[in-house]
């Protein structure tokens, strides 16, 4: 019953549509087809309940396919043109995001390397962020980095603190006079390949590093690296693995 | 109000035409056309205006908007057609009026193309085999 109704309204609808254009025409030259054209689609509308029950689907689905069947004949070269167009926009609009990420990285870094300057005192060598963008519900987001953006907020996906080991601690770790710690800290889950290389040369040289007094010298520094992190960043600490000890000759 | 000011405008414009037509044909078919042409976008916004409501009309009544969407289109084409032809028509050039009017007629045809090869199907299906 509600469908004999739709049906109905949907007629009546069409045609009073009909009549209004029939007003709104400019000229008697147009009439003839314009009442062809509006005719039709009251016939439409007539048969659509026997078109729902031959061929199961919706007659408008059936217009629509047509139509795109007609326009892809009739301005098929201009829409593939404006594709194009579209993604070369596309394109553009990526590269300018992935410079912004980087410039935001690297300010993100000058930050960090003062931060841990005036935290432990001691010399820093260098600080690498590298940003990313991914959906909001990646965990242990950036909290300094937690902009709102089209496609997802963007966080610090990994930390790199390079260390400078300050002279008098060198001096009492036996014969080795300026040394590179290296503080690695990068979610576990999203490890690259720059990580697994920083691993492999950090591993090597923890074994030269022999001594126990600079393993907690070590471990003392990291730490406290890390619970800046925390503080300053909110970067979790658990996703914080350090690795230190680098040679700087190496 | 707004009557009175495009039937003022209308007046101007003609009594301008009379004045120029004797020494500068050409610049007076520029003030035809120009005139025509602010008359035209002045009706754009109103007939905006009404096309909203009955799309509006169309939405909260359900009716599949493809259908709306088509006779807007033969609105278009017929409003936009007739107003080339009649400008083409106060320059003198007759023929290529009925060209434009011819081009809006196609047009109108090509939109209900669709609409037919829907309906013939329908009808085929519904004949015995």
């Amino acid at each position: 019953m509600s469908m004999l109704g739709e049906w109905l309204k949907e007629i009546i609808i069409i045609v009073l549509f009909a009549v209004f254009i029939d007003l709104l025409l400019p000229n008697r030259a147009m009439e003839r087809y314009v009442k062809f054209v509006v005719s039709l689609l009251i016939l439409l509308t007539l048969l659509s309940p026997v078109m729902r029950i031959l061929s199961g689907s919706e007659p408008e689905k059936m217009i629509a396919a047509a139509f795109d069947q007609v326009s892809g004949n009739v301005g098929g070269g201009t829409g593939g043109e404006t594709e194009t167009i579209l993604k070369q926009g596309e394109l553009l609009r990526k590269k300018q995001e992935a410079e912004a990420l980087q410039l935001a990285g690297d300010q993100a870094a000058a930050q960090m390397k003062q931060q841990i300057e005036l935290e432990t005192g001691q010399p820093v060598e260098r600080v690498m962020v590298i940003l990313a963008r991914e959906d909001p519900s990646a965990e242990a987001k950036g909290q300094g980095s937690a902009q709102q953006a089209d496609e997802g907020t963007l966080y610090i996906r990994k930390v790199e603190v390079v260390m400078k080991v300050p002279e008098q601690a060198a001096s009492e770790s036996s014969d080795k006079s300026i040394k590179v710690r290296k503080v690695d800290v990068s979610l576990p889950d999203k490890i690259g390949r720059k990580t697994e290389d920083t691993l492999a040369v950090s591993g090597v040289s923890y074994g030269d590093a022999e001594s126990p007094a600079n393993s907690t010298e070590t471990a003392k520094l990291t730490e406290s690296i890390q619970n800046l992190m925390v503080r300053e960043w909110g970067i979790s600490a658990d996703a914080v693995t350090v690795i230190a000890g680098v040679q700087e000759g190496r | 109000m707004e009557m009175i000011q495009i039937v003022g405008l209308g007046l101007v414009a003609t009594v301008l035409i009379l004045v120029v037509k004797e020494q500068k044909p050409l610049f007076a078919f520029l003030i035809g056309a120009s005139t025509g042409i602010y008359i035209f976008m002045f009706l754009i916004g109103k007939i905006g205006g009404v096309i909203e409501v009955l799309e509006q009309l169309a939405e909260s009544s359900g009716v599949q908007m493809i259908y709306l969407k088509t006779i807007l289109k033969i609105i278009g084409i017929a409003y936009i057609a007739e107003f080339g032809a009649q400008i083409v028509k106060d320059a003198g050039q007759e023929s290529i009026a009925s060209k434009i009017e011819l081009a809006g007629k196609v047009m109108i045809m090509v939109l209900a193309i669709p609409i037919i090869s829907v309906i013939i199907e329908t009808v085929i299906k519904l004949l015995p085999t």
